[in-house]
């Protein structure tokens, strides 16, 4: 047990300079990506790559809580969903109560979420994969399988917003990584979920109680999805009960590119911010040098292979 | 030899010089395409591909994986590399309007084809929408079977299951709707079901498996499918379930090859033609803009109806898929 305890003491507090090869990463797609096209590094460019892929990054940043408690969340792209279809349909009475009940919605899924597994104690995935398909219908009955219109102008424009040349999401972006950076390392919760993803059963001997834990984990990942579905709303300016379809395996990507693992009780949410501009920047390189779209997937997928790889070849 | 070879180098390189000084003269025309998961969206780039070829245009396109946000961020990627013109396929009306907006700051010209968008076509930079009308073709299509059924039973009478497209999407409710307009008029003839199969091959077999179970032999007439890949899915159903009253009765839009083909040997009674051929259009639309003539805001592409109920129709039929054949035409 004492052993356990010093591992996951190793483990929450590994840093920055335990992984160089992510930021050598970064810093080398943003070269090819200079080489490759002058627009790479224009103003209009850079600002197309943070507004078009801050969902993915609002969602990773809650998939990186998810994976680090050993579990998964794929009901996240079906969330965003619902959240713009609700967005769309109380937005006309009152703005704030549409943001309010939208985050609220995406909570309680996240809670019922975690109260499920807990008690039924079936794996992750099997449960979210249910969950996926059920907010994904609730979200197709609610807007009658319809785009739903009502998402106020000034609201649409929000994501296209700067604050002195800078995008308001990207600011945004910023807070969220900060704050859940903060929270995974410096508050009780954050340090309970590495320790319950890293070894359930130990942490529950220090007197962690485990299923609450999960449970908040799942919480923290239906905020996310409910923040990143009012990006989202603004982004395409209306309610798609049929959008955002697969948006959880890009959030899964990023996150696992940064070093999250599927075994829980590892991951840096610094680390998921630079797998998910990595990921973002490698897509908008593949679209300026116009490769063919049936390619692009292979550069994705390579990239994977070797970023996780390169991990669990040092490791053994 | 040296000096041959410098001369030689000297040589390629005002060739290659002279090529991109070419090059820039051609129009760069960019293409954002809804996604390339589906045939008749494949058909729509390779036709675009090869007009772009064939009036001259230098041509770059990409796609929008089926998602509205992901297109929209596609789109802003090709209008960063500034072309002289812009043509969208959009996924939904409303989520890819602000495209518009971005032409008329870029000053690119914008061509919509197949579905248009939120904004007026003919207002600022949206010079022009280019589509078919699926109400009329769907309304054709009615009437090709309400006739078919009289000349079967000696009376407007008989059964339809229908297996829709995509929900929500203005092709669905708009085939849909022109298919029942053709109907109203004859009482007697009625859907029984309607189910969407989302445009996909599986689905329609899928969709056709639950129809066969749910009704007996003898209780349909035909099946009318909103595309062609989910008649061919639900030709499949019909075959393994050894429903042969239903081989022959299977009406369909789209127009492409294996549609025709079953026209022809008779597995399909019709098919409504609404084949993804933008490409000749839009550019040439785009290049009349570019030189200054006036372009129509909306434009209606013509249809057929592809059958071999009648003589005219199978000679028709017939030697349009002999053209397929000899051209490799997938649509």
């Amino acid at each position: 047990m004492f052993q356990n305890r010093t591992q996951i003491k190793n483990k929450v507090g590994s840093n920055f300079s335990g992984n160089i090869v992510l930021p050598l990463v970064f810093i080398a797609v943003m070269l090819i990506g200079a080489l490759i096209s002058p627009l790479f590094f224009s103003v209009q460019n850079l600002r197309n790559i943070i507004i078009g892929s801050a969902t993915f990054g609002i969602l990773a940043s809650g998939m990186t809580v998810i994976l680090i408690a050993g579990e998964i969340d794929l009901s996240v792209g079906s969330q965003v969903a619902l959240t713009s279809v609700v967005m769309a349909t109380l937005a006309p009475r009152s703005l704030t109560l549409a943001i309010f009940v939208s985050v609220l919605v995406t909570v309680s899924i996240g809670i019922v979420n975690g109260v499920l597994l807990t008690k039924t104690k079936m794996p992750s995935f099997v449960l979210t994969l249910s969950t996926m398909g059920i907010v994904r219908s609730i979200a197709l009955v609610i807007g009658d399988g319809q785009p739903v219109y009502g998402v106020p102008r000034s609201y649409a424009s929000l994501a296209n917003a700067s604050v002195g040349g800078i995008p308001l999401v990207a600011l945004a972006l910023v807070v969220i990584y900060l704050l859940t950076w903060f929270f995974l390392k410096y508050t009780t919760l954050g340090r309970s979920i590495y320790s319950v993803g890293s070894n359930a059963e130990a942490a529950r001997l220090t007197g962690i109680n485990v299923n609450r834990i999960k449970v908040a984990a799942y919480a923290i990942s239906g905020f996310m999805a409910g923040l990143a579905g009012l990006y989202y709303t603004s982004y395409v300016t209306l309610g798609l009960p049929d959008g955002a379809v697969d948006y959880e395996t890009e959030a899964i990507t990023a996150a696992i590119i940064g070093g999250a693992s599927f075994f829980g009780g590892e991951g840096q949410v610094t680390n998921t911010l630079l797998g998910f501009l990595i990921v973002a920047i490698v897509k908008n390189i593949l679209n300026l040098m116009g490769v063919s779209p049936f390619v692009q997937p292979v550069a994705i997928g390579l990239l994977i292979i070797v970023a996780v790889g390169v991990r669990t070849m040092r490791k053994s | 030899m040296r000096k041959v070879s410098s001369v030689l180098l000297v040589l390629v390189l005002i060739s290659f010089m002279s090529a991109v000084g070419f090059a820039a003269d051609r129009p760069l025309i960019a293409f954002s395409q809804v996604a390339m998961n589906h045939p008749w969206r494949i058909a729509m780039t390779n036709d675009i591909v090869y007009w772009a070829e064939k009036l001259g245009v230098d041509l770059i396109w990409n796609e929008g994986e089926a998602d509205a946000a992901i297109q929209l961020t596609k789109v802003r990627d090709l209008l960063l590399q500034e072309p002289d013109a812009l043509i969208m396929s959009p996924f939904q009306a409303t989520a890819l309007d602000p495209v518009k907006e971005m032409c008329d700051e870029a000053g690119i010209p914008l061509v919509t084809i197949d579905r248009s968008i939120d904004s007026e076509p003919g207002t600022g930079m949206y010079i022009s929408f280019i589509g078919k009308d699926n109400t009329r073709i769907a309304r054709e299509l009615g009437e090709f079977v309400a006739n078919y059924l009289y000349e079967l039973n000696g009376e407007y009478k008989g059964n339809i299951v229908e297996i829709q497209e995509a929900v929500g999407s203005s092709a669905t409710i708009e085939r849909y709707n022109g298919f029942r307009e053709a109907i109203a008029e004859y009482p007697d003839i009625n859907i029984i079901a309607t189910q969407s199969g989302h445009g996909y091959r599986v689905e329609g077999t899928k969709v056709m498996e639950n129809y066969l179970e749910r009704f007996p032999a003898g209780t349909i007439d035909i099946v009318y499918t909103h595309s062609d890949e989910m008649g061919l899915g639900a030709l499949q159903a019909i075959k393994a379930a050894g429903r042969t009253e239903l081989i022959g009765r299977l009406v369909t839009m789209d127009g492409q090859r294996a549609a025709i083909e079953t026209v022809v040997n008779g597995e399909h009674l019709g098919v409504a033609d609404y084949a993804p051929h933008f490409g000749e259009a839009a550019i040439k639309t785009i290049l009349a803009y570019l030189a200054g003539d006036e372009v129509e805001p909306v434009q209606m592409l013509d249809f057929n109806l592809y059958h071999m109920t009648t003589p005219e129709g199978e000679n028709f039929t017939r030697n349009y898929y002999n053209r397929m054949l000899a051209e490799d035409l997938f649509y």
